[in-house]
């Protein structure tokens, strides 16, 4: 069956920071956001650094919707520090469905924490004018805005997760901030990540930025990430969690060398702001 | 005395094409003075101007780090400055506590475990924090440097940087005050009579500009666009024009804290109205633009 379409949007595709600028103008200045677009009546989105301000504004008709149900890979500032800007919070139609696979108490100190009078007006995220609901996830599947979405940890700095989305025979699996190196968690998380139609992947460095400066720093280099492709055998792979100080260029530059000196041609792409990418299961696998 | 402009954006860092002559993040300024090396703020463009400083370091380097309030668009950059990883530095951190932060509290929690990875006590750098209140004044090697409360919600510090070279002031954010008391302890003190209070409040203001070469002013919105948000806390080119219209020889005024919304067409027409009507009062208007600099 083909079912409806399936598309992960990106709202934000920086790492770290938000990086303005005429450099970052292609691939997206913004913080993690994406957006899982069934063609359903309730938006379902992940993480929510400065990409969900462009989210909110760009959807003509935003006002329309009353429930918004926003997955947290984890509670980093690029991945969290839009919600403060995230205008349906000011809405009293609004109910925004928090879920991730955190203590209620950890999320709510987290996100509240947002809300503490001293980084913004704004005090307390009782007061604020939209229902926030606090969903915690759990090991097993759960079905969330009409798709069924699993969790495993990944290798960061701080407790972190990767979401995998599975609706009508297509799989998706969503890898923001991970370090691919040699170990159980990584194991567990290859298995994890096995047949995904599309990966979107964090590849915040280079293999020689890595090697030089960053292991153990929590993020993996485009070129790991794009072994980790071949090894979980997936279709198509998303490079995201760009570096906020590597220029569109640069990074076009990179990836074009990276996969010219590759053995075998890949489907590799640097996801861009804005831009949706179906999710469409491969031909080789099987019908469901 | 030179002003450099690394960031001017209000609110939260905009990265959209139609953005890019004004610039999208928000609000970082670097004043060298004499031999001081000054930061105002660590908005978004912080990152850009942390790995400058770092890259260009040949030595030990003090740097001074002026906060003027704490909200996201004016501390953002912080866990992102390159010079706080670097042990040639040594950063001093001067501001006010907030309502229910210590300044060093403001810096401490954004480095905490769980939002961000490195521990603030792990960082290389020498830190150093220099808590201020309304009227101190800070005596830099060639620079003064006094501070005044601003009409903002939250507690919010203008700056003055007075060096031989001249004199320079950094109003941001703040709004008009006239019915619309909005700083922190203000409108305690205002109880009794808030016409006087807001009336000593301007007054203040102007003296603390008196003799000022250039004045930055938070002009976030236009006239139409403030009405109904005079709480939030911003003011327009038009009051800020007001301000300056007391004093007998007013100083340059550079717009800044431009709104979201603003693109850079939509930027270049409020400077083209503010400069016809600056020009009506003798006073010259300039606009804040990322890259760009004020040299006295």
């Amino acid at each position: 069956m083909t079912g409806c379409s399936m598309t992960m949007r990106f709202w934000g595709t920086r790492g770290g920071i938000a990086r303005p600028g005429p450099e970052t103008v292609e691939l997206g200045g913004n913080t993690t956001c994406l957006q899982l677009e069934l063609g359903q009546d309730e938006p379902l989105l992940i993480d929510c650094g400065t990409g969900i301000i462009e989210y909110a504004r760009a959807g003509a008709g935003l006002s329309d919707h009353h429930h918004f149900h926003l997955l947290i890979t984890h509670f980093h500032w690029d991945h969290v520090l839009g919600f403060p800007f995230f205008f349906p919070i000011h809405s009293p139609e609004a109910t925004i469905h928090l879920y991730a696979p955190f203590d209620e108490a950890v999320i709510l100190e987290h996100v509240g924490a947002l809300f503490d009078g001293t980084y913004s007006p704004l005090l307390d995220m009782g007061n604020l004018p939209a229902t926030i609901e606090i969903h915690q996830l759990g090991q097993e599947r759960a079905e969330i805005a009409g798709v069924a979405v699993s969790c495993c940890p990944t290798d960061h700095t701080d407790p972190c997760f990767a979401y995998r989305f599975e609706r009508d025979g297509r799989t998706l699996c969503v890898v923001t901030d991970h370090e691919t190196r040699d170990n159980d968690a990584n194991d567990q998380l290859a298995e994890f990540m096995t047949g995904a139609d599309l990966l979107v992947h964090g590849a915040q460095f280079t293999e020689e930025q890595y090697l030089s400066d960053f292991e153990g720093s929590g993020h993996s280099s485009i070129q790991r990430a794009i072994a980790t492709d071949e090894q979980v055998g997936a279709g198509r792979l998303l490079l995201t969690h760009h570096h906020p100080l590597h220029s569109d260029d640069r990074l076009r530059l990179h990836l074009a060398r990276v996969l010219r000196q590759h053995p075998r041609p890949m489907p590799v792409e640097l996801a861009r702001e804005g831009r949706g990418y179906d999710v469409a299961a491969r031909r080789d696998s099987p019908p469901s | 005395m030179r002003l450099t402009v690394h960031g001017t954006r209000g609110s939260y860092p905009v990265c959209r094409a139609g953005y890019n002559r004004f610039g999208g993040n928000t609000t970082c300024l670097f004043l060298r003075s004499g031999q001081d090396q000054i930061i105002i703020d660590g908005g978004s463009g912080l990152l850009p101007l942390g790995d400058r400083l770092a890259r260009d370091c040949d030595a030990r380097h003090r740097v001074h780090v002026f906060l003027t309030h704490p909200h996201w668009d004016h501390v953002v950059g912080f866990p992102f400055f390159r010079p706080a990883y670097d042990a040639r530095f040594t950063i001093t951190i001067y501001g006010a506590d907030s309502e229910n932060k210590k300044l060093e509290q403001i810096f401490q929690s954004q480095y905490r475990s769980g939002s961000f990875p490195v521990a603030f006590d792990a960082l290389p750098a020498r830190m150093g924090f220099h808590r201020l209140q309304a009227g101190d004044e800070v005596r830099l090697v060639d620079t003064t440097v006094r501070c005044i409360q601003l009409n903002h919600p939250g507690m919010d510090l203008g700056y003055r940087f007075d060096s031989a070279r001249g004199s320079i002031v950094i109003l941001t954010d703040l709004a008009p005050i006239v019915g619309n008391i909005l700083g922190l302890g203000m409108k305690e003190r205002a109880a009794d009579h808030p016409h006087a209070f807001e009336q000593d409040y301007q007054s203040m203001l102007v003296d603390f500009i008196k003799g000022a070469d250039l004045v930055l002013y938070d002009t976030n919105f236009t006239e139409e666009e403030i009405v109904g948000k005079q709480h939030w806390g911003h003011s327009t080119p038009q009051e800020a024009l007001q301000v300056l219209g007391h004093l007998d020889a007013p100083p340059g005024l550079v717009l800044a804290h431009h709104d979201p919304d603003h693109d850079d067409a939509c930027m270049d027409e409020i400077y083209r109205l503010a400069g016809r009507a600056g020009g009506s009062q003798g006073i010259d208007v300039f606009i804040a633009k990322e890259g760009g600099s004020f040299e006295l």
